[in-house]
């Protein structure tokens, strides 16, 4: 009987964890190809937490009511500034000499205010997926991380939630754009 | 006789932009397909899309719904492309749009030209202009927030790809074309071409034209800085200062002053004016 009473509340602990772990942990971004049709299972605007590179305190108020940032995210001083602020920590290196195309970094900015789920994503010039050399994605994302003089409209104070990206063009390595 | 052409103006104006937004973003005429076929289902079906928020998982999916029932209608690939562009998405939106420019160039291709300029591929939006302004010839196309008629950013392409007399020429055209409808001419279009002169070295013919679009809309702040400029290499520095005064004067939304970001490298900000002014 005791051995029983034992394994039961070894059960209920098993049963309580995973629920545990089912309740917070966010499904990963999966698209579903419909004859190659582009579709995510959440909203466009929202970037789903991956463990392997996101800080599981970063929260999250509503992952169903993300709102585009392009306009409403923007820049102090605006693209000409954020050129300066990027080209100034960019430091070109040789092996980056060979790419031609685009990083786009994207990132949240969630209901208090705060930047995370940084993501990149290499282009072509023609806009299809590439790779570009070594660790220049990792190297340009964590530049983007390091800006932090970024505005937002108004209706963040009532703890709007934005998606935001800034495309970068390469010519031979070096930063031919900044687009925002 | 004036107040006549006036209305008469206005009521074409009205009547061009309900065609030209009835045209470019809606769904179509969804009776002009046989009465229970998948194509009038998929067209009913899309008119619910404005129910949801742009780039919603229920938007997304509504419009899946609406290409499996009808995998030929444009307009749902255009639609659907619009939020992954507006998101970064551009490898998905560049699908997206290509597949409704496959089936109905003439209404999309200004559309991925739009989304070519914007992320400085000009050449990539040179091909789409010229195709669709020399094939379709379409009466209008702006931009999608309507800021600048397409062959504007088709000058300014040909003058990023170092050659402004090709885009110059587009722009005179479309300055023609404005003679026998005055009434279509955007805000900016002066300024536009004021600047393709200006690249061009053509200062008097640019300075014209920033005159001009003093006479359009003297609040605008960025047409005073090139004026200054132009003052500026013909070595009259007091006027130039003048100019430059004024331009950050407005810049600082001083006396109805303004400035606005028409997405191009050309854009002027506070703080080229202020070093011009001290360069002086």
């Amino acid at each position: 009987m005791i051995i029983m009473k034992g394994n039961n509340n070894l059960y209920v602990i098993v049963v309580v964890i995973l629920i545990t772990l089912s309740c917070c942990t966010e499904k990963k971004s999966s698209t579903k190809v419909k004859d190659k049709l582009p579709s995510f299972d959440h909203d466009l605007s929202y970037i789903p937490y991956d463990t392997q590179q996101d800080n599981p305190t970063y929260i999250i108020c509503d992952s169903t009511n993300f709102h585009s940032g392009r306009n409403r995210v923007q820049y102090i001083g605006g693209n000409k500034k954020l050129k300066e602020d990027i080209t100034l920590r960019y430091n070109f290196r040789s092996q980056y000499e060979s790419f031609n195309g685009y990083i786009v970094v994207l990132f949240l900015v969630n209901c208090n205010g705060q930047r995370g789920r940084f993501r990149t994503q290499s282009l072509n010039l023609d806009f299809t997926p590439s790779k570009s050399p070594d660790d220049l994605e990792n190297y340009v994302k964590g530049i983007i991380k390091t800006l932090d003089n970024w505005k937002w409209s108004t209706y963040h104070e009532n703890g709007m939630e934005y998606s935001k990206f800034v495309n970068l063009k390469f010519r031979n390595g070096q930063i031919e754009y900044v687009i925002l | 006789m004036a107040k006549s052409n006036m209305l008469f103006y206005r009521f074409y104006v009205v009547t061009l932009l309900l065609w030209h937004g009835a045209n470019i973003s809606s769904q179509g005429n969804c009776l002009l397909y046989k009465e229970g076929s998948k194509e009038r289902q998929a067209c009913e079906l899309s008119h619910r899309v404005a129910e949801y928020r742009q780039g919603s998982r229920e938007s997304q999916d509504l419009l899946d719904q609406v290409i499996k029932l009808n995998p030929n209608y444009a307009w749902a690939y255009y639609e659907k492309s619009v939020p992954f562009f507006k998101r970064g998405l551009l490898s998905e939106g560049l699908w997206l749009i290509n597949k409704a420019i496959e089936l109905e160039p003439n209404k999309y291709l200004y559309y991925r030209a739009y989304w070519y300029f914007y992320n400085r591929s000009y050449d990539n939006c040179i091909k789409d202009l010229e195709e669709l302004y020399t094939i379709y010839n379409p009466t209008y196309r702006s931009t999608p927030g309507g800021e600048l008629e397409m062959r504007l950013l088709l000058g300014i392409s040909y003058t990023y790809k170092n050659n402004p007399a090709k885009g110059i020429k587009w722009v005179q055209d479309l300055m023609e074309d404005y003679k026998e409808q005055p009434h279509l001419k955007g805000l900016y279009d002066h300024y536009c071409l004021g600047i393709l002169y200006f690249n061009n070295q053509q200062y008097d013919l640019a300075k014209t034209e920033f005159e001009k679009q003093t006479s359009v809309d003297d609040n605008f702040a960025d047409t005073y800085y090139y004026l200054g400029l132009i003052s500026q290499k013909r070595e009259e520095n007091g006027v130039a200062k003048r100019f430059f005064q004024i331009a950050l004067e407005k810049m600082n939304g001083l006396t109805g002053g303004y400035s606005t970001n028409l997405f191009t490298e050309m854009n002027i900000y506070k703080k080229d004016i202020e070093l011009a002014l001290r360069q002086l």
